[in-house]
């Protein structure tokens, strides 16, 4: 047991915050519960310490509709709770005492499922089983009004206003009045940002590598909440905020008041409840149905490319341009015609553009209290935002994770509670379906990004050689394919010339024992266990750094240790503004152009053997390769990468002897 | 550079010293088979194996990915249909494109010679067979089973700033630390006596002497090993002749 456990169990308070452990609670140590992680940063507020909990609570559970003008309760305001008369001279919170409070009467419930309990086994509120007040939370807001419901701590010797949690609006709370976007974009990739083990270990690596010094460089984008409360970048997912865990979350768009250009993510989200300024959409027609709802205002910006650009299109404070999505397409023949990032990526059918006046009919929002034919219909889009990348996490973590689950050990489920083995099964089932309409938006978009055409003899002579060639055509007019981080995307052929018996004659574009390809990053190829792969054509980009004699070298990771000693400096202090990028390194961009077709003519010696060969080439995708993962030490992860086949072409081809201008089978 | 931490290195420059050009130390045979020092340092009796010319087997790396094929579907289906090995593959009729699964064959547990026929080839398809069910009838793996192949219950534990080190169980579960803890500080090096410890790197290569072998100068006449050996013999090369000698 360590020093702060031990502090801890001396303490004998209820609640102990160690330094980098956070709360933990001491009744729950003998139990399977061990600590949940903060919904409020740790830093210096002026508000009561349980206030900010409470306050995240109504706001997430109760509020879309219990606020202001409602039928319901206004719960949305400290001001609202103790002061909101009720009829029968009845009061929300009674300071001091719970159980007099009409608002902890409405929530509690037997949490623990203890059979001399006097609680009710269900609570009155909220209506939906999987959002009832865990243990944790009724523990706080228990002590909440216990200690006085106070708003501000007594005495207010804080002068200070940082920005916390309170200041931005959750995509939770969203989701009661925008079930549809919620849901589309609980399962993308924006809400996996920074959840993704991978780019987590990813960060963590190049933050070794670079002392540090890297900052916020990777979080900004994929945690831009957390980078604005404060959140450094090398701080790990189990300490971050469940607000900053959200990742690319709604006000990350709609709560964006400028206009940015290619900005890598330097930009400024406006801080705000969600009832305080306005949130930015693309309709040109803002209706507003209740006054006492957030305010709504147009975007142009929104529905542009550029605005995709901020965080699309990244590059170095050195100038190593390390993703060139937006401008990829701003050169691009969708440019042109004037289709945006938006006609593709959040249309009905990924990958193909779609105006707004051909996608489906809806309505926005469904606001508990209002008639839904006072909201108007719109075109509405996906909010799945379907990308080549997939979870790799399981099905209890994401897209969605129940209250519960940040404070309950829920590996042993021996030690649940039946509503807890309950609603954890339906997550699990709910996750699950979420992960599958992802996984099928995913195939769509990368059906339709790429296609081969193959052309290859039907008969040949043994021993001579054979000419096949390979068209690979790139159907994105948008932007490069592969593009992004073009560094661990890999797009290649792969060819295999069998006979009847599965024998392969010829064979380019496989693996070696790790699963690497086999070209000049593969821990086999390097160490002579296998051969390098000589024909093989891939489309991935490659890191290229220049070593210390003037030759150059790929690498896997962006960072190197080895030529970069000094690397607490930076920036580099050579004049590489003046040049653009570093001398010292570079990116040997693999990726096909928009609309642009690479041939290449494989040249095969036809076997020795007479008989039927079976020719078949692959188009093939992956995301991240095997040796990125031991790079970064997540090889626990390599078996659950996917290859997907994107095109094939099967041909058989009869090879025989040819005597005197005839061919002998 | 010698490394003077155990006694058997200043043993072969004390051999040196007698003109002897090859230098080899065989250990007890019982440690060196059956690896019964616990304290014994791996790449010492990796060392010792090669030696013996006896290969070691080849920890055989992770089972390969899986593939997926959304490509139309090929003009010659000679393809064997498979259940899918991935769980999450959830079927239902909702599914509008023809999925195929390919799962890799085992690599074997030995380092392939260089041929290209020993090198895994890209998977064979299996037809991914949609059947009509809805979300409730497909059966769950179970938790124990999803965490598994997700990496291991133990990266999922739900607890703030343990860094995936379970502090609180009872001792029998193996955890895997994947990185340093944030609380990690660098150990103090070992207390040496009469010599400081200079590190733990590799020892440079002495001038004239090495192991056997054509490879054996780049072996390290290194011997720092915890436990207790025996020398009881040694072999000589001299002159092109091999001699061996025992205590």
């Amino acid at each position: 047991m360590s020093r702060s456990h031990l502090i801890c169990l001396l303490a004998g308070a209820a609640v102990c915050t160690v330094p980098w452990y956070g709360k933990i609670r001491l009744g729950s140590l003998t139990s399977s519960a061990t600590a949940a992680p903060h919904t409020i940063s740790n830093v210096e507020h002026p508000y009561d310490v349980n206030w900010p909990d409470v306050r995240l609570m109504l706001a997430q559970k109760c509020n879309a509709c219990h606020r202001p003008g409602a039928e319901q309760t206004d719960l949305t305001s400290w001001e609202a709770l103790i002061d909101t008369p009720l009829p029968h001279g009845r009061k929300l919170v009674v300071p001091g005492k719970p159980e007099s409070s009409l608002l902890w009467q409405y929530v509690v419930w037997n949490v623990s499922e203890r059979l001399d309990s006097e609680e009710a086994d269900k609570p009155l509120m909220p209506p939906e089983k999987s959002e009832w007040l865990t243990a944790g939370q009724l523990e706080i807001l228990n002590r909440w009004i216990r200690n006085g419901g106070l708003k501000y701590r007594l005495p207010d010797t804080c002068e200070t206003w940082p920005l916390t949690e309170l200041d931005f609006p959750s995509a939770r709370e969203c989701s009661t009045c925008h079930p549809k976007q919620y849901t589309e974009w609980s399962r993308s990739m924006h809400a996996y940002a920074q959840q993704s083990p991978v780019f987590e270990a990813f960060n963590l690596t190049l933050q070794e590598r670079t002392s540090g010094t890297l900052g916020t460089f990777c979080t900004r984008c994929h945690a831009p909440l957390g980078t604005a409360l404060g959140e450094n970048g090398q701080r790990r997912n189990v300490n971050r905020s469940r607000l900053s865990m959200e990742g690319v979350t709604c006000v990350t768009c709609h709560r964006v008041a400028k206009s940015y250009y290619k900005a890598s993510t330097r930009r400024h989200i406006v801080p705000g409840k969600l009832s305080e300024g306005y949130m930015f959409g693309p309709f040109l027609d803002v209706i507003s149905v209740d006054e006492n709802l957030h305010g709504t205002t147009n975007s142009v910006s929104i529905r542009s490319s550029a605005f995709c650009g901020t965080c699309h299109d990244v590059y170095s404070p050195e100038g190593i341009r390390l993703e060139e999505a937006f401008s990829e397409w701003l050169n691009s023949p969708a440019a042109k015609d004037q289709q945006t990032c938006q006609h593709c990526h959040m249309g009905p059918v990924q990958g193909k553009p779609f105006h707004e006046c051909e996608r489906p009919l809806g309505r926005a929002a469904t606001v508990p209290g209002i008639d839904p034919e006072k909201i108007p219909l719109r075109p509405l889009s996906d909010h799945t935002f379907a990308g080549p990348d997939y979870s790799l996490l399981p099905d209890t973590e994401f897209p969605h994770k129940l209250d519960w689950m940040y404070e309950t050990d829920y590996r042993r489920t021996e030690r649940l509670t039946l509503h807890q083995k309950t609603t954890l099964e339906q997550l699990r089932r709910k996750n699950r379906k979420q992960l599958r309409i992802a996984r099928e938006k995913r195939y769509e978009l990368l059906q339709n990004a790429a296609e081969i055409l193959v052309t290859a003899p039907e008969t040949a002579s043994c021993g001579d050689q054979i000419s096949v060639r390979v068209d690979v055509h790139n159907l994105v007019a948008g932007h490069n394919f592969p593009t992004g981080f073009t560094e661990e995307r890999q797009l290649w052929i792969s060819i295999e010339l069998c006979d009847e018996y599965g024998r392969n004659a010829f064979v380019t574009g496989n693996f070696d024992h790790n699963g690497d390809l086999r070209d000049e990053h593969s821990h086999a190829v390097l160490g002579g266990h296998a051969h390098w792969d000589r024909n093989l054509l891939n489309f991935q980009s490659k890191f290229v750094g220049v070593a210390t004699r003037g030759t150059e070298r790929p690498l896997i990771l962006s960072v190197n240790r080895q030529l970069a000693p000094l690397n607490i400096v930076r920036p580099t202090p050579e004049p590489a503004a003046a040049f653009g990028r570093p001398s010292t390194f570079r990116i040997s961009k693999g990726s096909l152009a928009p609309l642009s077709t690479v041939s290449k003519k494989y040249s095969i010696t036809a076997p020795e053997q007479a008989g039927r060969y079976c020719l078949r080439v692959r188009l093939n995708y992956r995301h991240v390769p095997p040796h990125l993962m031991d790079k970064i030490g997540t090889p626990h992860l390599k078996p659950l990468l996917e290859t997907v086949v994107i095109d094939q072409h099967d041909c058989v081809m009869q090879v025989g002897h040819r005597r005197g201008g005839l061919f002998l089978r | 550079m010698i490394r003077p931490t155990c006694p058997l290195q200043l043993f072969g420059k004390i051999i040196r010293c007698r003109g002897v050009q090859r230098v080899c130390i065989l250990m007890a045979t019982a440690v060196i088979v059956t690896g019964t020092s616990k304290g014994a340092d791996p790449d010492f009796l990796q060392g010792v194996n090669r030696l013996l010319e006896s290969s070691l087997p080849v920890v055989a790396n992770h089972k390969p990915e899986s593939t997926v094929r959304i490509g139309p579907s090929s003009s010659l289906s000679a393809l064997v249909a498979r259940s899918s090995p991935d769980p999450t593959t959830d079927s239902s009729n909702e599914t509008r494109y023809p999925v195929q699964t390919i799962a890799h064959e085992e690599s074997g547990s030995r380092q392939a010679p260089l041929s290209t026929d020993n090198i895994l080839n890209p998977p064979e398809p299996h037809r991914f067979t949609a059947t009509v069910a809805s979300q409730d009838d497909v059966p769950l793996p179970s938790l124990a089973a999803e965490l598994q192949r997700f990496g291991g219950s133990s990266l999922y534990e739900a607890a703030g700033g343990h860094a995936n080190v379970d502090f609180l169980s009872d001792g029998d579960d193996q955890v895997r630390m994947l990185r340093l803890p944030e609380s990690w500080e660098k150990p103090l090096p070992p207390a040496t006596a009469y010599q400081e410890f200079i590190g733990a790197d590799p020892i440079g290569s002495w001038e004239g002497l090495k192991w056997f072998g054509d490879n054996g100068f780049q072996w390290e006449p290194r011997l720092v090993a915890n436990g207790s050996y025996e020398i009881f013999g040694l072999f000589l090369e001299q002159g092109g002749i091999i001699c061996f000698g025992t205590f």
